[in-house]
């Protein structure tokens, strides 16, 4: 019996883990903030598994749990979080759902990468694959801050253009 | 205002990159907030910059594909590029977008042949995007081989042999990207330079005959059979020059756990799951990852017969050394913490080389799980009637397992003479005693329960993983959801 829980806890867990890890990322702007997150979220899932009726929607019920561990880290943390306020963030929390709800926007922006011209590759493999800050790469593509957030709005305008177009041409088609 | 014209989107979206990185004023912060709130298209918008802030650093392959596409990874971006590289880059980064499109499984480009399928042999395509009929001419696109092997001669006087499972792109003439699975390229002196890609490494021929095997995780094995080749490791700066009889493994043998003696033939790729039919079911063979298949018989000399491409099963009261059982285990490490909901065990009739078939009636086989975990760990080159798991040489029957050690999952019958064909096993007992595995190892042991009626009676095979033309042990799992 209680293997059985288990059993089901982790089938459900595995099976809606990149969703929550994405809810999270998209809330919390540092990676390793994020990380701690989902290990007290995850936590937190288990022990209180015996609250989850089974049938329910789990993940709904895991990024409600989430959702109140990000409130409780950014009340503890002065910096690194989103300067938005909380009622703010609740909103743009079911945005996200809504949007990770809704087409495959992983596999649209994957094809959107591989559209980018070669400088606006160099920039966002630059600030996501060497992971560095915003200084850090202006340093390295010798120009400034500005000029880097600048661009890396251009980046985000292009592919959020070319995602949008290629989910509405997927469910066309 | 609601609608967002081109400048107020830009803006935004400037000051949503900025408060990731934390570098807004407390007044920009509240100017911010006052947009999002007011304005619900700059709100989803915002929603947007953030889902695709946390994909992109959520999900490593995405980035790290991209990282592969411009070519050399973290070297590509380590400066500034100067004027000269950046015109080789945007030649480069052309090159890419075709080869982006086509991993996209577009279309080949139309009016440029750069290969043709000379010859298919037992071939099944799956999910190509060119033409397979033999003597097709194809441009660049994608080759997807199911089973069999198959041709290609390129237009450089290449000649490639694809051995399935493989998928193959075609890029031209002289380039071709190896996405899984196994090819032996020819290379005529006309045609040096010919490459071969694989996702971890690059493999450059100067005339030779060499073979490559991958895995979609990047692990490959490079084995040259005539002349020189030389294969790039992608990261890190390693060149290596591999000479004829020479090889090179990254990853493929070390998948093993029992290494082969150093001469033997290459490992090669091979799938380590196959999503069967949908509905959830998995298969298993003993070739993935720790599996293993064996025999043990009654008799001192003979042991260790790992190798050999079937195991064997006899029960016999009328010659004490003839008897027979056979050892197979599945690494189902994979499967932890998912519910199984049904499974199946599979062998495959092998045509037997030993004993006479009339001397066996119709033959009842039973199947045992091995609950003594602690004997899982068994090495199937060092099994012997003295040592093997749930093994008693002085059990009076001689043809069965120690019954503490073991539980009965079933049983299946094989009619007198057949020789070929599968045996399934399925039933509560054997999903039970797979949800109770907690080492991501389980051992089935296959026991004769059906006596000769005289000497030299058949004995019964059962194809194993070394078996070159017949299906090697399965477990085929169902587990719930999905």
């Amino acid at each position: 019996m209680e293997a059985d829980r288990t059993t089901e806890f982790l089938d459900l867990l595995t099976r809606h883990d990149r969703a929550l890890a994405l809810y999270v990322y998209g809330l919390v702007p540092s990676s390793a903030d994020a990380e701690d997150i989902l290990q007290q979220t995850k936590m937190l899932l288990w022990r209180e598994f015996s609250q989850f009726e089974p049938g329910t929607h789990f993940l709904a019920w895991a990024r409600k749990i989430a959702f109140h561990q990000i409130l409780s880290w950014r009340r503890k943390r002065q910096r690194g979080h989103l300067p938005l306020s909380e009622e703010m963030l609740e909103s743009l929390s079911h945005e996200i759902e809504k949007l990770a709800d809704q087409g495959d926007r992983r596999e649209a922006l994957r094809e959107c990468l591989g559209k980018l011209p070669h400088e606006h590759r160099q920039l966002v493999l630059l600030r996501y694959y060497e992971d560095l800050e915003i200084d850090q790469v202006a340093d390295r593509v010798k120009s400034t801050a500005g000029a880097v957030y600048r661009a890396l709005s251009r980046v985000r305008q292009s592919l959020l253009t070319c995602v949008e177009r290629e989910l509405s041409q997927s469910q066309a088609s | 205002m609601s609608q967002l014209d081109p400048a107020e989107a830009f803006w935004v979206l400037t000051l949503c990159e900025q408060s990731l990185s934390g570098a807004l004023s407390e007044e920009e912060a509240a100017n911010l907030e006052t947009t999002l709130k007011e304005n619900p298209e700059a709100r989803a918008l915002f929603a947007q910059v953030l889902h695709q802030h946390a994909l992109l650093r959520s999900d490593e392959r995405l980035v790290r594909e991209l990282a592969e596409w411009e070519g050399e990874g973290k070297k590509a971006v380590a400066a500034k590029p100067r004027a000269w590289v950046r015109g080789l880059a945007v030649a480069a980064s052309v090159a890419l977008l075709v080869g982006v499109s086509l991993f996209f499984g577009m279309r080949a480009e139309r009016g440029k042949y750069v290969a043709t399928v000379v010859k298919a042999t037992q071939a099944r395509w799956a999910g190509s995007t060119l033409p397979t009929a033999e003597g097709s001419r194809v441009g660049k696109g994608t080759f997807e081989l199911a089973e069999g092997l198959a041709t290609l001669r390129f237009e450089s006087g290449v000649e490639v042999v694809m051995e399935a499972p493989s998928t193959l792109e075609i890029l031209d003439s002289m380039n071709c990207r190896l996405r899984r699975g196994t090819l032996v390229a020819h290379v005529p002196p006309s045609a040096k330079g010919f490459t071969v890609d694989t996702p971890q490494a690059k493999v450059v021929d100067f005339g030779t005959r060499f073979g490559v095997s991958a895995a979609d995780d990047g692990k490959y094995t490079v084995q040259v059979l005539e002349g020189l080749v030389e294969v790039d490791h992608k990261s890190g700066n390693e060149v290596k020059k591999l000479h004829a009889g020479q090889s090179v493994d990254r990853g493929l043998l070390k998948m093993k756990v029992n290494p082969q003696a150093p001469e033997h033939e290459p490992n090669r790729w091979q799938p380590t799951a196959i999503l069967d039919a949908g509905d959830g079911w998995q298969v298993i063979s003993t070739a993935y990852g720790r599996g293993k298949d064996s025999y043990i018989q009654s008799n001192d000399k003979v042991h260790d017969f790992g190798h050999d491409p079937f195991f064997r099963v006899k029960r016999t009261s009328l010659q004490a050394e003839l008897n027979r059982k056979g050892y197979v285990g599945f690494d189902i490490a994979k499967f932890k913490g998912q519910k199984i909901e049904d499974a199946e065990f599979v062998l495959s009739i092998e045509p037997s080389d030993l004993g006479f078939a009339t001397l066996v009636p119709d033959s009842t086989f039973a199947v045992y799980g091995l609950t003594d975990e602690s004997e899982d760990e068994w090495d199937e080159n060092g099994l012997s009637w003295h040592h093997a798991p749930a093994h008693d040489e002085n059990q009076p029957e001689r043809h069965l397992p120690v019954p503490s050690k073991t539980v009965l999952l079933g049983h299946f019958e094989i009619a007198q003479g057949v020789n070929r064909g599968t045996c399934v096993l399925r039933g509560p007992a054997l999903v039970d005693f797979l949800r109770k595995d907690t080492n991501g190892l389980v051992t089935f042991i296959i026991c004769r329960e059906t006596d000769e009626t005289a000497k030299t009676g058949l004995v019964h095979a059962f194809a194993t993983k070394e078996s070159g033309n017949n299906t090697p042990p399965q477990l085929r799992i169902k587990t719930a959801g999905n």
